[in-house]
């Protein structure tokens, strides 16, 4: 789980360019909008795609995927149940 | 109605006239400032480099009209944002690919830098951008002109802008755009230029646009001939570019010689929209923020832009 979370930080910061940032900046339980990182509606986008592209995993249910995408720790949790 | 350039900024490759910008790959890169500095870093992480271009431009260029919120923002783009257009392209084309990046596809529209403006001003002003290949600027100026005239306005956030991307520089190869060109070509370029045009006086005078509408471009030899005074310290920019396309300026020349004559493109290469970049030097040659030292000051520039089969343009400023 610690790896996947790692990856994920990652996978995130390259792919909403968030420059300068690190892993370790990013609070694994901080939510991912608002006040946390302050991603935004097109950074949501951006997440979904991620999840696409790099764990095959497709959000359907609008409701599910706004629980998921909480913060990286549900995002991974999410991630690991749709593998499971 | 008299109209003036309030405030001007310009991103370019240039650094003074007397130093060459072509990189050693031959293409002119802009010198870039610490967008930091002038644009939100949470908004800077999504903008492409032509955003941040745009944007810092049209910022810088308020502060310098001390104008807050212009009336109209007019953006004019040859090729728009090119480089989110190719990363968009690049991966539909990729059968593997079966989800799209939201970001790339968003931003790729040519009216994407007056959006950002736009959104930065908080502003719902009249917005337009125009993009009519290398006549972009010159159709967005006119837009400009006529809004003012008309007083539907009273303050104009003017733009051009374009940008050099690896993905341009593989598809010239591929067309053969380079060879085409004589050995003499200056190079490709990028920059933006943008400006802040009212009917307050200020030192620089927008008097004339001219779009010529006929192939012996008539309208503009007639204002050449007939109301310019050629001797009054004038300088004319050309848009010439070092390449085959200069056979077009042939018969101009005739008309100007022997004014003293710049050929702009030195200096920020060859673009869609470097007649922007043209004004941009005009007003600060006009006021004396950069000095020519080959000749007197000049109390009035002409800027004339041929390409064939196409109508050529010239942009009249003077000094007040």
């Amino acid at each position: 789980m610690e790896q996947l979370i790692y990856n994920l930080k990652e996978q995130i910061i390259e792919r909403l360019n968030l420059s300068d940032t690190k892993p370790s900046d990013i609070d694994s339980d901080a939510p991912l909008f608002g006040d946390g990182l302050g991603l935004d509606s097109i950074d949501a986008l951006e997440i979904i795609v991620l999840l696409q592209q790099a764990y095959g995993i497709k959000i359907t249910n609008a409701e599910e995927g706004k629980k998921a995408m909480k913060s990286v720790k549900t995002l991974a949790d999410y991630i690991t149940e749709k593998q499971g | 109605m008299d109209l003036y350039i309030n405030g001007t900024f310009s991103i370019s490759a240039f650094e003074s006239l007397q130093k060459q910008m072509a990189d050693n790959t031959g293409t002119f890169t802009c010198i870039e400032p610490d967008y930091k500095q002038i644009i939100d870093p949470r908004l800077l992480r999504r903008m492409s480099r032509i955003m941040r271009m745009g944007l810092a431009s049209a910022i810088k260029t308020l502060e310098v009209a001390n104008v807050q919120t212009p009336q109209a923002v007019i953006t004019a783009t040859g090729l728009g944002c090119l480089d989110d257009t190719g990363n968009f392209l690049v991966k539909m084309c990729d059968p593997e690919n079966r989800m799209m990046n939201p970001t790339a596809f968003i931003q790729s529209i040519h009216n994407t830098v007056g959006g950002q403006i736009a959104m930065h001003l908080k502003s719902n002003c009249y917005n337009n951008t125009f993009t009519q290949d290398v006549l972009s600027f010159e159709h967005a100026l006119l837009d400009t002109i006529m809004l003012l005239e008309e007083g539907a306005v009273e303050s104009v956030l003017l733009g051009g802008i374009d940008e050099l991307t690896e993905l341009k520089h593989e598809l010239s190869s591929r067309l053969n755009k380079a060879q085409k060109e004589s050995a003499g070509y200056y190079g490709q370029g990028e920059g933006s230029a943008f400006f802040s045009i009212s009917a307050v006086p200020s030192p620089v005078k927008l008097e004339t646009l001219i779009l010529s509408q006929d192939a012996k471009q008539t309208d503009i030899t007639d204002y050449i001939s007939n109301q310019l005074d050629l001797t009054e310290n004038t300088l004319i920019f050309t848009g010439k570019c070092g390449g085959n396309r200069d056979e077009a300026y042939k018969h101009i020349e005739e008309i100007i010689k022997p004014t003293a004559t710049i050929e702009y493109k030195k200096y920020c290469g060859d673009y869609p929209t470097s007649s922007s970049f043209a004004v941009w030097l005009a007003c600060v040659v006009l006021q004396q923020k950069v000095i020519f030292t080959v000749m007197p000051q000049p109390k009035q520039i002409i800027i004339y832009h041929a390409y064939p089969y196409r109508p050529h343009t010239l942009i009249h400023l003077s000094v007040c």
